[in-house]
């Protein structure tokens, strides 16, 4: 990552992760201890998105790759386009 | 005109989904040799997973993490989640080699999201096609 272009889009969760905290994406985790999320304020609005269930924030590729579907919809639901790497929907 | 007829007849002119077999869709691909993804079509989720009874986990998961997140911001659940995007949407076939699965929200949650998806009934089912 870092900048690079990426020739497919595919992606560990590490990888993701260091490349969406360039954009002020960080990890939280519900309240309710439900699960992790990714989130990214914007203004007053929190926007977020899911992780998967098995997801550990010690070991995160643990929970498998994220794979393009959800790599676009990161990026669509955080509001983001993240130049030069993958394409958004 | 009766209260009830009247607010039947606001609620069909508002666009309320009267069907009572009220389902999400998604779509699935595969994901290199053993792994699968789905892309719903009626919010912007997508999971990955290693079968379809995995992918219909991580849906129910991720969209009990959207409401408790909401719920923490004092937010209407779900109100900033969008659609899928119409490049993915127009995949979908109606009838095409799709699966119904049983799907399962807490009550609250169900209840949340028939509201913001404007359905009378929680949702109960998912429907599964195989992009081509």
């Amino acid at each position: 990552m870092d900048g690079e272009r990426q020739a497919t889009n595919t992606a560990t969760w590490t990888q993701l992760l260091k490349e969406l905290s360039k954009y002020g994406v960080g990890l939280a985790e519900t309240e309710s201890k439900s699960g992790f999320y990714l989130r990214r304020a914007v203004g007053p609005t929190i926007l977020h998105f899911a992780l998967p269930s098995n997801f550990d924030p010690k070991n995160p590729d643990a929970a498998g790759l994220p794979g393009p579907f959800v790599i676009y919809s990161i990026q669509r639901n955080l509001d983001l386009k993240i130049e030069g790497w993958y394409a958004v929907l | 005109m009766t209260d009830k007829a009247m607010s039947y007849n606001q609620a069909m002119s508002k666009g309320a989904d009267m069907n009572e077999s009220c389902q999400l869709r998604a779509i699935i691909a595969p994901m290199g040799a053993d792994r699968l993804q789905a892309q719903v079509l009626e919010l912007d989720i997508a999971v990955s997973g290693a079968n379809v009874d995995e992918l219909i986990a991580e849906i129910q998961h991720a969209i009990i993490v959207s409401y408790d997140v909401a719920m923490e911001c004092k937010e209407a659940p779900f109100a900033l989640i969008s659609e899928a995007p119409a490049s993915v949407k127009d995949k979908w076939t109606p009838g095409t080699q799709s699966e119904s699965k049983g799907f399962h929200l807490p009550d609250n949650v169900a209840m949340a999201l028939a509201t913001a998806l404007r359905k009378r009934k929680p949702i109960k089912t998912i429907e599964f096609e195989r992009a081509a």
